[in-house]
């Protein structure tokens, strides 16, 4: 059976879509609203509406179904609020012999950019954060998004200065 | 330094290593080159919050009962099968033999609606039973009728209306039947043709404004006008009725009792009466058959002949 007809109806189908796409889906709504309960909401419901039109969603659109589909969501209902990451556990340190100095200022700077990510338009932290937390490419963000892969980069290249130039002034 | 001036997409390529060796040189060796190699080492440190997959897939599938799909694999043993087939056969035989009459009854004075299951219509007046049988009506349309009704009847295969004093068969059209237990039979046709079969007489073709009755043997045919007021309408009305049956129909009616003191109750009666108003109906039906009748209690009513 090639992914062309595969039906989405089908459970087990549909759970590898879940597993595939659900984390991103919840960090790209994440990114616009900032509030983890309505990015997950939102998957839910965006996920839920997969369901009841599975017998109309062709399996490999199910994904671009699910990213405009939250995309409408967002844009209905959600109000924004500022978006928060956290720091991975680090497990061993990148620069051995860190000074307490060294860790201030390093934790200083991580502030900082945490304010700046959270001031980013809306259009920026979206690109910038898929591409550096989610990994995702240029080309899969374009998809995502419905972009040019061009306008992704432009848009990144943006986040990027402006980031440099807002970090400095704080 | 001076700063660079970049493309606008410049960064984006820097990323992902697409930078020309000379660019990319020059960048290195640029101030602002270590301010965004600090910025983009620090976000690779960042992740999203965590995400509770399994939670969130429990509480979709939870939903997806909700919303069933239109396409949905069955997913039975035979197992299963067979039992759902010895519970079907049991519940079907069970319907079949036990439950196959259907039966609507009126009490006095009540007038219903009964659906047969083709869409037709019957209207019932006080004291009438109909019955039929649900499994078979798809081949056999019949009804079992006792007291009067109106039939307007759904085109489609033969409609019988059984009674004890004969039958009256219908292609689709409206009548009305009244009978009693063995000697009053009356039909009238209200659109349609209807084909009457008395029990001890050759059949009759009914069709609009046409009336046919058996009374005591006795066959009429006659012509009715079909917007006249009946009973549907709140108003009994009798052709040359002998008057114990009239008598019958005012007890269905009313729920009264009457004591007979010598009165002939072979003589016919023609005329109405309401449904509405005891005293009235008593008085139209008696004054002019010279009959006086007086309440003896609240529901009974002693019938003299008048001096």
């Amino acid at each position: 059976m090639t992914s062309e007809d595969k039906s989405v109806c089908e459970s087990k189908n549909y759970e590898s879509i879940f597993n595939t796409h659900a984390e991103t889906l919840r960090n790209f709504v994440y990114y616009k609203c900032g509030s983890q309960q309505q990015a997950e909401d939102i998957v839910q419901e965006a996920f839920i509406k997969l369901w009841k039109n599975c017998a109309k969603v062709i399996f490999t659109k199910a994904k671009s179904y699910l990213y405009t589909v939250a995309n409408n969501m967002f844009l209905n209902e959600v109000a924004h609020q500022k978006v928060v990451l956290k720091y991975k556990q680090q497990t061993g340190s990148r620069v051995s012999n860190e000074t307490p100095e060294f860790i201030l200022r390093q934790k200083e700077f991580q502030e900082k950019l945490q304010r700046t990510i959270a001031k980013l338009p809306e259009g920026q932290r979206e690109v910038f954060l898929l591409n550096r937390i989610d990994k995702k490419t240029y080309v899969e963000i374009a998809e995502i998004i419905g972009l040019s892969v061009k306008a992704v980069e432009k848009r990144m290249h943006k986040a990027l200065v402006t980031l440099r130039k807002e970090i400095g002034n704080v | 330094m001076m700063e660079e001036k970049h493309d606008d997409r410049f960064l984006a390529r820097w990323l992902v290593n697409d930078l020309t060796e000379d660019e990319k040189l020059r960048f290195e060796n640029s101030a602002e080159h270590q301010d965004y190699l600090d910025i983009i080492e620090s976000v690779d440190l960042m992740e999203a919050p965590s995400f509770d997959k399994q939670s969130i897939l429990n509480s979709i599938q939870q939903k997806q009962q909700e919303h069933t799909p239109k396409v949905r694999k069955l997913r039975t043993s035979w197992l299963y099968t067979a039992a759902a087939a010895v519970v079907l056969l049991f519940v079907g035989f069970s319907y079949v033999f036990l439950n196959a009459d259907e039966t609507f009854e009126t009490g006095f004075g009540e007038q219903t609606t009964v659906s047969l299951p083709d869409g037709s219509e019957v209207i019932l007046n006080a004291k009438t039973t109909l019955s039929f049988n649900k499994n078979s009506w798809s081949s056999d349309r019949t009804v079992s009728l006792e007291g009067e009704a109106y039939f307007k009847v759904k085109k489609g295969e033969k409609f019988t209306v059984a009674t004890n004093s004969g039958t009256v068969e219908v292609l689709g059209t409206q009548f009305n039947v009244l009978t009693d237990d063995k000697d009053i039979f009356e039909v009238k046709c209200h659109e349609g043709k209807v084909k009457v079969t008395p029990k001890t007489q050759k059949s009759a073709i009914l069709t609009h404004g046409m009336a046919f009755s058996s009374i005591e043997g006795k066959t009429a045919s006659w012509d009715f006008n079909t917007n006249d007021p009946n009973w549907r309408d709140g108003e009994s009305n009798f052709r040359e009725m002998p008057i114990k049956h009239v008598i019958e129909a005012l007890q269905d009616q009313y729920e009264i009792q009457f004591i007979f003191e010598n009165i002939d109750t072979t003589q016919r009666f023609t005329g109405t009466f309401s449904h509405k108003n005891l005293r009235l109906a008593l008085r139209t039906v008696f004054d002019p058959m010279e009959i006086s009748h007086t309440f003896k209690g609240g529901k009974t009513v002693v019938l003299k002949e008048a001096k």
